[in-house]
């Protein structure tokens, strides 16, 4: 694949590297701008809220209460609930 | 073949055999699991780094944003808010007032800046503009307010959730707060100092947190709370930082162990 690249580029090797530069160049703006941006809300270690933000926005409503009864007291293993909403 | 042939487009090409082909396909697969494997760590230098010059420039301009803010509702010279004593008030002045006399601040459009976040413990630096919302794009620009919680101040509890690893990773540190440690909110009618009661961990599906923080279930009055992702560079839990108010100063009078964002 790479030796191909390289055949493919035109001039003499100085001009085959900076052509390869500028493909390397292209490629990494590429990922940075829109590959990752595009694959990083669908990855999950990048949630920091408890609950999914669709349902924080009717927050107020006093019916999102969860009902189910918990410990209270959080550890590694701590309880997990359920919203109602 | 000589490596004239492949230098130039050889007008005569030998006939390829099975090895070649062979050949060809498993260096371009070792080709490919390479080019991978870079991908991958470019990945992870754009996760750890990249994203927080996004957030890095939101958060400069919101900070401009919200001084203008605070500089109109607090004009310099005999101004409502200072009055002649010198001592923290706990009566917060320019900001309209409920009849149960709880503040009330003009609501916010999500994404907007909301209030500036001082944490001495870390640094006396240390200090994010909280914006409004808990979206994906509220969060890449800074640590974001759940809306519908209280606002600084307020009665009820502050509930305000940062990325702990990306995007300038404002809550990096969060694990190392202790209980006593102060808090701070700069608000537009002058500065809400909270101290941290404590610190828990608990799973992603605990949104009780949001009503009531404490273990102990004590009444709420006005707190705060912090969420985050824990451990580090994983989402399989939340680290939740909570606490309680102390104090109201006007805006003339930060806290001593706050540094101002634009010399007070």
């Amino acid at each position: 694949m790479y030796v191909w690249i390289w055949r493919t580029l035109p001039g003499n090797w100085a001009a085959k590297l900076a052509g390869s530069l500028l493909l390397l160049a292209g490629a990494v703006a590429l990922l940075l701008l829109l590959v990752f941006p595009f694959v990083e809300p669908r990855l999950p270690w990048n949630n920091v809220n408890v609950d999914q933000p669709s349902t924080t926005s009717s927050h107020d409503s006093t019916n999102d209460q969860p009902t189910v009864t918990h410990s209270g007291l959080a550890g590694p293993g701590a309880t997990s609930i359920r919203i109602t909403l | 073949m000589t490596d004239t042939a492949t230098d130039e487009a050889a007008a005569v090409v030998p006939p390829r055999t099975t090895g070649d082909v062979v050949r060809t396909v498993i260096s371009g697969l070792g080709q490919l699991l390479i080019t991978l494997g870079v991908i991958i760590f470019l990945f992870v230098g754009y996760e750890l780094w990249f994203t927080g010059i996004y957030t890095h420039q939101q958060q400069q301009s919101a900070e401009k944003k919200i001084e203008q803010t605070f500089a109109a509702a607090n004009p310099p010279g005999p101004s409502a808010g200072a009055t002649a004593t010198g001592s923290p008030v706990t009566t917060p002045p320019p900001v309209k007032h409920a009849t149960d006399g709880d503040v009330i601040y003009p609501a916010v459009a999500k994404g907007s800046p909301e209030t500036i976040l001082y944490v001495p413990r870390l640094g006396t630096g240390y200090h994010y503009v909280v914006v409004e919302g808990v979206g994906v794009d509220d969060l890449k620009k800074g640590p974001g307010h759940y809306p519908g919680t209280a606002l600084p101040g307020q009665l009820g509890n502050v509930v305000v959730s940062g990325h702990r690893t990306t995007y300038l990773a404002p809550f990096n540190r969060f694990d190392e707060l202790k209980p006593g440690d102060p808090v701070i909110f700069e608000m537009a009618d002058g500065w809400y100092t909270y101290t941290v009661v404590g610190t828990r961990i608990v799973e992603p599906t605990a949104t009780f947190v949001i009503d009531n923080p404490y273990p102990d279930k004590r009444a709420v009055g006005r707190s705060f709370t912090f969420t985050t992702c824990n451990p580090k560079y994983s989402a399989r839990q939340r680290l939740v930082v909570y606490g309680t108010f102390v104090s109201h100063t006007p805006f003339s009078k930060p806290p001593s162990d706050v540094v101002p964002v634009k010399g007070g």
